[in-house]
């Protein structure tokens, strides 16, 4: 399957975007449950075109509310790829396009759902390192 | 006047730059022993962003437990200090609540970043230590159930002296 250079991972929570131009750990924090294929995930939206982070930007909850408050940051997969064959990591990430009715974006960020929560936290710290691009909504 | 403090086992004495601490007199009358307040504003600004988001968090078992964490790095960093360490360069350490009421602890740098977890089950905690390419890539984890979280934050308190 084709995938665009970057990724975009939006982010609900003010506070994990600091002033200080980094992001939290906590802005990439994998589901608490593990699918039946064994991964765990977080959604993305694929940076297919230069539409993608305005639409990120627009999405919205069921009630209306507006999804990503804080914003959105931006990974080059290349850098994912990366982090994914370090000896520490060693093949514990995936990622995937997973197209929704009301999203073509759409994808998801995947970790082995056996993996220990002190490696997920440090590979989630790992993202945090490659973020090449912080979009403030403000 | 230079103040010295001995370190017990080995019997090395090290001066104490003055201004690093204020002494209290309790209580003169009973010759009450002095009170030496080690910690300076500096490090009241370290742990001082986390232990304010910590107030509001969802699961104050959690809470309690990233507090302890965090009085653990400033009582290390302090003793780092009375042995004139200067460590005034350290970033505020930062505390992030999670949806599931766990919490990340996050000590910031600009070519890498500490972390502790501090999860729902006890038994899942842990620390972590990243760095950029600048710095090797390293990367480290483990828990910090059943382990001298004391040491792994003395090993990480010098990982950041030897980058600084």
């Amino acid at each position: 399957m084709a995938y665009p250079n970057t990724f975009i991972r939006g982010i609900s929570v003010r506070e994990y975007l600091l002033e200080d131009g980094t992001v939290s750990a906590s802005a990439f924090d994998f589901s608490q449950k593990t699918r039946e294929d064994g991964w765990k995930s977080f959604s993305i939206n694929w940076e297919d075109d230069e539409n993608a982070g305005r639409f990120t930007l627009g999405q919205r909850k069921e009630n209306g509310d507006i999804q990503f408050k804080a914003g959105y940051v931006v990974i080059p997969r290349e850098e994912i790829d990366h982090l994914n064959h370090q000896p520490t990591v060693n093949g514990m990430l995936n990622y995937e396009r997973q197209p929704l009715v009301d999203n073509p974006f759409h994808g998801n960020i995947l970790a082995r759902g056996n993996v220990p929560l002190p490696t997920l936290r440090r590979i989630q710290a790992g993202l945090t390192l490659i973020v090449s691009k912080i979009v403030h909504r403000d | 006047m230079i103040t010295y403090l001995q370190e017990t086992d080995s019997r090395m004495v090290f001066p104490i730059p003055s201004g690093t601490y204020t002494q209290q007199m309790t209580n003169e009358t009973f010759g009450e022993k002095p009170f030496l307040n080690f910690f300076s504003p500096a490090e009241s600004r370290l742990i001082k962003p986390a232990l304010d988001t910590l107030k509001t968090a969802k699961n104050k078992e959690v809470s309690k437990e990233a507090e302890k964490a965090l009085l653990l790095i400033k009582e290390t960093v302090s003793s780092f200090q009375q042995l004139s360490f200067d460590l005034t360069f350290l970033p505020a350490i930062r505390a992030f609540e999670n949806e599931d009421g766990s919490v990340i602890i996050e000590w910031i740098f600009k070519d890498y970043r500490i972390g502790f977890g501090i999860e729902v089950d006890p038994s899942d905690s842990g620390w972590y230590l990243v760095t950029k390419r600048e710095l090797g890539e390293i990367s480290a984890s483990g828990h910090t159930s059943n382990t001298n979280i004391r040491n792994t934050i003395l090993w990480l308190l010098n990982f950041i002296v030897s980058h600084s």
